[in-house]
C-alpha cells in the first residue's frame, strides 16, 4: 500500500510539471507566431508605391469634416494611415500602439483612421467605445483601394512631403514601427526592412 | 450511480475557478466584453451593456455557488457553457467568423474548436450532478484534488493557446 502512495505522489509531480511544461510550450508557440509573423505577406503588390504621392480622393470623416491627404503635407506634416475594422480582433489590440505612437511623433505626425463597408452607426460606436474622437475617421473604399489594403490592420505612413514613405499589413508592435525605421533607413517596405533587418543580424552573427 | 467524492471536489473547484476567473477577466475591462458582446450580434444592441453585466453576475454566482456545492451551479454553469457555444456556432453559420472571441486569453477568432471546447466543458461540468459517494477523505486525496486543479487549469490553458495559434496559422495561408 505504501508503494501504492508513493508512486501516486510522485506520479502527481511529475504531471503538474509535465502539464505546466506544456503550457509554457504553448505559450512559446504563441510568442514564436507573434515575433515571425507574416513574412512574405506584408507589402501587397499595386497601389501607390513608396516614394509616391497618393491620388487626390475628396473624403469625409464620421464627424463630417471634409479631409484633404495632400492638405498634411501643404502644412508640412506627416500622415498616419491606419485601416481597420471594428470586427477585426487585431486591430482592436493595435490601437492604444497606434494612438500611443501618434502621441509620440505628434510633433510632425497626424493619425487617420480609416476604414470601409459597415454602416456609419457601427464606426460611430465604435469610435466611442475605443476613444478615438481626438482623430479624424474616414469611412471610403477608394482609400482603401488606392493603398491596395487587402488585409486588416494595415497602415501606411506618408511624410511631410505627402509621399508614401512605407505601408503593409501590420499585425504587431514592430511591424507599426518599422514603417517609422523605414522612413528613417529610407527603405521602401517592411519586407525589405525585415530582410535588412535579417542580413545585418547573420552579419552580426 | 455515484461519483467519487475526489473526482467530484476537483470538478467543483476547477469550474468555480473556471467561472470566477472569466468574470473577473470581464470585469477588468467590461468595455472591451461590451464591444465583443455586441460583435456577435445576438442581442438588440440597446441591451448589450445589461447583458455584460448580466453574464458577469450570472458567472459570479455560478463560481460562488459552486464553492458552496449547489446543485444549481452545476446545471446553470451547463447551461451558460452550451449557450456560449451555441453563440459561437451560429455566428460560424452566419459566415462572422472574424470577430473577436473574448474568451480571455489572447484574441482569437472564432472556430469549430472553440465550439467543442465548450460543448466538452459543459459536458464534464455534469458530473456534479451526480451524487457523490460517502467514504473517508485521507492525505493523499487531498493531494489528489489540489494537483487535479491545478492540472486541469494548466491543460485548459494550454489548449486555448494552441486554439489560438491554430486560427493565427490559417489566418497567414
Amino acid at each position: 500500500m505504501d508503494a501504492l502512495i508513493v508512486s501516486n505522489v510522485v506520479l502527481w509531480v511529475l504531471v503538474i510539471g509535465l502539464s505546466l511544461a506544456v503550457f509554457a510550450l504553448t505559450r512559446q508557440i504563441g510568442v514564436l507566431h507573434e515575433r515571425v509573423a507574416p513574412a512574405g505577406a506584408l507589402t501587397l503588390s499595386g497601389g501607390v508605391k513608396a516614394g509616391e504621392t497618393p491620388p487626390k480622393l475628396s473624403l469625409t470623416t464620421l464627424d463630417g469634416q471634409t479631409l484633404a491627404l495632400d492638405a498634411y503635407a501643404a502644412n508640412g506634416r506627416g500622415v498616419l494611415l491606419f485601416f481597420l475594422s471594428p470586427t477585426c480582433p487585431l486591430c482592436r489590440a493595435l490601437l492604444p500602439v497606434v494612438t500611443r505612437i501618434a502621441k509620440e511623433e505628434r510633433k510632425w505626425l497626424d493619425l487617420v483612421f480609416a476604414s470601409d463597408g459597415g454602416t456609419r452607426d457601427e464606426h460611430a460606436a465604435y469610435v466611442v467605445e475605443k476613444q478615438l474622437q481626438a482623430f479624424p475617421y474616414v469611412i471610403s473604399q477608394e482609400l482603401g483601394v488606392a493603398f491596395r489594403v487587402g488585409k486588416l490592420p494595415y497602415a501606411a505612413l506618408l511624410d511631410e512631403k505627402g509621399a508614401l514613405v512605407a505601408k503593409g499589413l501590420v499585425n504587431t508592435r514592430e511591424h507599426i514601427e518599422s514603417l517609422f525605421e523605414a522612413k528613417r533607413l529610407g527603405v521602401s517596405s517592411v519586407n525589405e526592412y525585415m530582410s535588412a533587418k535579417a542580413r545585418d543580424e547573420e552579419v552580426n552573427a | 450511480m455515484t461519483i467519487d467524492p475526489v473526482i467530484a471536489t476537483i470538478v467543483q473547484y476547477a469550474y468555480a475557478w473556471l467561472f470566477l476567473a472569466a468574470a473577473l477577466h470581464k470585469l477588468a475591462d467590461i468595455a472591451d466584453f461590451r464591444s465583443v458582446l455586441a460583435t456577435y450580434r445576438v442581442l438588440p444592441e440597446a441591451s448589450v451593456a445589461a447583458a455584460a453585466w448580466l453574464v458577469v453576475a450570472v458567472e459570479i454566482a455560478i463560481g460562488v455557488g459552486l464553492l458552496l456545492q449547489q446543485r444549481a451551479a452545476y446545471a446553470g454553469g451547463a447551461a451558460v457553457l452550451v449557450g456560449y457555444a451555441a453563440v459561437i456556432g451560429l455566428n460560424l453559420v452566419r459566415g462572422r467568423r472574424f470577430i473577436d472571441c473574448g474568451c480571455g486569453g489572447a484574441t482569437q477568432p472564432l472556430s469549430t474548436g472553440l465550439v467543442v471546447r465548450n460543448a466538452m466543458l459543459a459536458l464534464v461540468v455534469t458530473i456534479g450532478l451526480v451524487p457523490v459517494a460517502s467514504r473517508a477523505i485521507g492525505w493523499i486525496d487531498i493531494v489528489s484534488i489540489v494537483a487535479g486543479v491545478v492540472v486541469a487549469g494548466a491543460l485548459y490553458a494550454a489548449a486555448n493557446q494552441l486554439l489560438a495559434a491554430r486560427a493565427r496559422l490559417e489566418e497567414w495561408v
